[in-house]
């Protein structure tokens, strides 16, 4: 409330209100003696910690700390090795005939062939769109676990997962019911049920 | 202090567990009913479970009929039995469903026992899918697994063997023909296989056990 829309008899006790209490300088002194002591000893979180990490209750805060640098930990881990298609160094090709060309040597670690999580960002565009999803058989077809985000006002919608690496199919679905495979991708006609979907390898 | 500490825990646990919303969609008690005699006798085998519900989760979102649903997980069912049969004697849940779709695109099981005898536990699936993938794009099965089998038999790693994949997508979207692109790329590959330097690092991965595999006779794993 602004002070103009105060009501002028309501003033006198809203500047009451307002004053600080006055303080105890002993009260302060002591605070600021206590502040200048603990400056002198730099030990004094330390040990703060310690007795606290002594105490039994310490330790389920010990197993919190763990269990968020677990959390941590596996978030990194996934940053780091998380990758897209289209950085994969390329083959070079050669014709019947052609001369032999210079090649990269490969690598002797096979660490691509671990079971892990990629980050993979999908795409759509779509400007009839109010709520798009990404289904596939990494969320088990279900529509309501990975909603895409529309970037500001454009057409564009998008989300990144986290994907074990390997193949996987996948489609959106627009406004709750529009089946619709991904422009970008390779289209899989699916033999169970005659329904086509995208197509992603991740690696 | 307790108090907070419990709190702690509970908020990091909150944060950490997924949403309601990302469970899986629920079957139909008929659809369950339906499903039930695969998924037990699938379980008893000891196959991975998960794959056979997303098939069925997908031919409800599909709106299927529950019959077609049915047979469709079973199909799947099959196919996984016979995958890790080829890929015997341990496959992993992700090398049974790599196997079971390269198995549907028709890649033959004698390629699944060779990918086997080359590649050790956990690292056959990428070689699988990438076969999958290719045959996807429009090269013909065989070729698709002839090209692949001869690469993992050859030393390639599992990013050279995704190198080629892309390779290959690279060259279909510039207009050149599916299995024209897969051959010339594995040209390329062959000889970067054959450089000194990939032979003096030898291979990322130890061959199998010769025993496990009636296909050992047609092929020559690599010395370890």
């Amino acid at each position: 409330m602004q002070n103009d829309e105060i009501d002028s008899s309501l003033q006198p006790l809203v500047d009451r209100l307002r004053e600080l209490p006055e303080s105890d300088p002993r009260a302060v002194k002591r605070v600021l003696a206590r502040v200048r002591q603990d400056d002198g000893r730099p030990n004094a979180r330390r040990r703060a910690l310690r007795r606290y990490f002594s105490r039994r209750s310490g330790w389920w805060a010990a197993a919190a700390v763990v269990v968020a640098a677990a959390g941590v930990t596996l978030f990194a881990r996934a940053a780091v090795q998380s990758s897209n298609y289209e950085s994969a160094t390329l083959i070079p090709a050669v014709s019947d005939g052609a001369p032999t060309p210079v090649v990269p040597a490969a690598d002797s670690d096979d660490s691509l062939s671990l079971e892990r999580l990629v980050a993979r960002k999908f795409t759509i565009e779509s400007s009839q769109a109010r709520q798009v999803s990404l289904v596939g058989d990494f969320n088990q077809w279900n529509p309501r676990q990975h909603r895409l985000h529309r970037e500001g006002k454009t057409a564009t919608w998008y989300i990144t997962v986290q994907l074990p690496a390997g193949l996987h199919k996948y489609a959106f679905i627009v406004n709750d019911s529009v089946w619709t495979t991904d422009p970008s991708a390779l289209r899989t006609v699916d033999r169970d049920f005659g329904v086509t979907s995208s197509l992603v390898l991740v690696q | 202090m307790r108090r907070a500490s419990i709190a702690v825990l509970l908020a990091l646990a909150l944060g950490v567990a997924p949403p309601a919303s990302s469970q899986a969609v629920k079957l139909d008690s008929s659809l369950s009913a339906a499903l039930s005699p695969t998924l037990d006798a699938a379980r008893a085998d000891g196959l991975p479970d998960a794959p056979l519900f997303a098939k069925a989760q997908e031919g409800v979102l599909k709106r299927a009929p529950r019959e077609r649903i049915v047979g469709a997980v079973a199909a799947l069912a099959d196919r996984m039995r016979a995958a890790r049969a080829e890929l015997a004697p341990n496959a992993t849940d992700h090398e049974i469903i790599a196997g079971a779709e390269a198995l549907a695109v028709g890649v033959s099981g004698q390629v699944l026992r060779t990918v086997r005898l080359y590649r050790p536990r956990g690292t056959a699936a990428m070689p699988l899918e990438v076969m999958a993938h290719l045959a996807w794009r429009g090269v013909a099965p065989v070729q698709a697994a002839d090209a692949i089998t001869r690469a993992v038999v050859g030393g390639a790693t599992t990013a050279q063997l995704v190198a080629l994949d892309a390779s290959v997508r690279q060259d279909v979207e510039s207009g050149v023909a599916p299995p024209v692109a897969l051959t010339s790329r594995t040209r390329g590959l062959t000889l970067q296989l054959q450089a000194p330097s990939n032979r003096a690092t030898g291979a990322d991965v130890a061959p199998q056990s010769m025993s496990s595999s009636p296909g050992a006779g047609r092929v020559r794993p690599r010395k370890p």
